[in-house]
């Protein structure tokens, strides 16, 4: 069956020439879009991201509302409704995290990387195109969930609740949404730099969860010169409207995620350019 | 066309590759016969830049592969780990290398077909048996309609229909101009399809020539005889040379004694013979032979080095 497709296909009168064009960064961020798309887990992971963000803001929020009575002077004082109904970026921020890591662990767990890097044997445009479009979709992903999750919260906490009109209001869901970008890019460096899908995501949840604890016992001055630049600590002071105490400012908040950005692209690229694949 | 210029390739202290120099022509197969672990794969991945090797150059028409500005359209390869995603369709993943160098999609389908993979296109790649696995692998090299195809072990796994398909695909390819580098570790598979052969061991360059080149330097006269009168047989051809191995009653194995010359003296004598066969040149015969070669010539070499060194000494 396939020798008699393989003779028509092959015959010399019925061949068309194959039309082909030279690689362009351009061409290589639509190859990484269809390979992202198409696989499936990216979808749930996505759907998840959502849901995590609408799922637990709700709940802080009819929380809030329905404790409101029996909250203290100082909660109440700190309280703001924009901040608790993006209470979920803390849970899409670890599955985001998963995802941007197994965006490239999984071309070298099932060795598709060979085929990419023999396409684009350049490498260089295989990361930044791989960086770029899922920067792309978890920026997506990211607003739409915040913004659902804050007209979800706002409804839940009744009278207590604030629209999307206050000053507060958008720039707290798009910082939220360049925080959980940020995430994404670094976890999908850090898989090109580990290669291994266990390892990357224990790094990356470790980076988010665990160092922030190790921190803590860290003796004060050391504490104060280093956590604040922390991912998580950074995009907290992007996205909060009352972040924690000893918070950088919004806009050194951005800075630290950009150099978190740089530096792990960075290193990822070298190591890309530099090893076997 | 690719070329080879003391190319090697160690793994710590692991030596994968060792001082390779070949040139792959246009217009014929070139078989690329080792044993396993003799380094062709890994010289596969040298020729693609998946590794860089410790010492040398590999040019692929005239520059490294990753200096093309398509790439695809220079060389295209079959490596023998599976380098798809598992959880991908076989559609979606030509779609996404064809994306890289805007190829059409029309021509996606048009792989799909002269592989045969039609039916399957859509499904996870994961699901794939081997054999199906390889002609996707193969789907991949040809998309571009490349100058050069590349293709590591590419009848594994594949059933018969398969592996007669590849043979007429190569050869095929090969009419058309190309330059078609196959590897395998089956003689018997490189018999029926490569024109041209390079043999490596361990690293090292055995040999680069043609077919009959291979089978003149590695013709052996290995006769299998079976005769319900072996002994009889056995008998008449004794003398200096001449070799007889038997592992069953009535079959042989005469070495030394040519199967025209065996067939002569068998009607002499009138004795009955069930079977007369010269035997093939195995791989291993060749190997034999050529490994031999080397150890002679690296023996010989230092012979003359100490000669040399000796005369110093007297002068």
């Amino acid at each position: 069956m396939s020798t008699v497709a393989a003779a028509i296909s092959r015959d010399p009168a019925v061949r068309r020439e194959v039309p082909a064009k030279p690689v362009r960064l351009r061409q290589v961020i639509y190859s990484e879009w269809i390979k992202i798309t198409t696989l499936r887990s990216t979808w749930y992971v996505l759907v998840f991201t959502i849901l995590g963000m609408v799922g637990i803001g709700a709940i802080a929020s009819a929380v809030s509302a329905a404790h409101w009575d029996s909250m203290r002077a100082t909660s109440r004082a700190t309280f703001s409704p924009v901040d608790t109904s993006l209470t979920g970026v803390a849970l899409a921020q670890m599955i985001i995290a998963v995802l941007g890591v197994l965006l490239t662990t999984g071309e070298y767990t099932t060795g598709m990387v060979r085929s990419s890097l023999s396409a684009v044997p350049r490498r260089l445009p295989v990361l930044w195109a791989k960086l770029a479009v899922s920067a792309a979709l978890s920026l997506i992903v990211s607003v739409v969930g915040g913004l659902m999750a804050f007209l979800v919260g706002q409804a839940l906490l009744g009278s207590h609740s604030t629209t999307l009109n206050e000053s507060h209001a958008m720039p707290a869901i798009l910082g939220a949404a360049f925080y959980l970008m940020t995430i994404t890019v670094v976890a999908s460096a850090v898989g090109f730099i580990l290669r291994s899908t266990a390892g990357g995501i224990a790094t990356v949840l470790g980076v988010l969860l665990v160092v922030p604890v190790i921190g803590n016992v860290l003796p004060a001055s050391w504490q104060h010169h280093l956590m604040p630049y922390l991912p998580s600590n950074a995009g907290n002071a992007v996205y909060a409207v009352h972040p924690y105490n000893d918070a950088l400012s919004t806009g050194g908040g951005l800075i630290a995620l950009c150099i978190w950005i740089v530096a792990t692209s960075t290193i990822a690229a070298v190591l890309l350019r530099r090893r076997d694949a | 066309m690719i070329e080879a210029n003391g190319l090697s390739k160690h793994y710590g202290e692991k030596i994968a590759v060792d001082d390779l120099s070949f040139v792959v022509r246009p217009g014929r197969v070139t078989g690329f016969l080792g044993p396993n672990g003799a380094g062709k794969s890994t010289t596969m991945r040298l020729i693609l830049g998946l590794d860089r090797p410790t010492a040398g150059t590999v040019t692929v028409n005239g520059r490294p592969y990753a200096e093309h500005a398509m790439p695809l359209k220079q060389l295209g390869a079959l490596l023998e780990a599976k380098a798809v995603h598992t959880s991908r369709s076989a559609y979606n993943h030509l779609r996404a290398l064809a994306a890289t160098h805007a190829i059409p999609n029309w021509r996606v389908d048009e792989v799909i077909d002269m592989v045969g993979l039609r039916e399957v296109a859509r499904k996870k790649a994961g699901s794939f048996s081997l054999g199906m696995g390889q002609r996707l692998g193969i789907a991949s090299a040809l998309l571009a309609d490349p100058a050069v195809v590349m293709l590591d072990e590419p009848v594994n796994g594949l059933d018969p229909e398969g592996v007669r398909w590849v043979r007429k695909l190569l050869r095929d390819l090969a009419h058309e101009g190309r330059t078609v580098l196959l590897s395998s570790h089956l003689m018997s598979e490189m018999e029926l399809t490569a024109d041209h052969l390079l043999i490596v061991g361990r690293g090292r360059l055995l040999a680069d020539m043609s077919m009959e080149e291979m089978h003149e330097s590695a013709t052996t006269d290995r006769v299998l005889v079976r005769s319900p009168e072996a002994e009889r047989l056995r008998a008449a051809v004794a003398g200096p040379g001449v070799t007889v191995t038997s592992t069953e009653p009535q079959l042989m194995e005469i070495t030394g004694v040519g199967a025209h010359h065996l067939g002569k003296i068998a009607a002499g004598l009138g004795l009955v013979l069930y079977e007369l066969t010269p035997q093939r040149v195995t791989l291993e015969d060749v190997f034999m032979k050529l490994t031999a070669e080397a150890t002679e010539y690296r023996t010989a070499a230092r012979t003359v080095t100490n000669v040399g060194s000796a005369q110093e000494v007297t002068t």
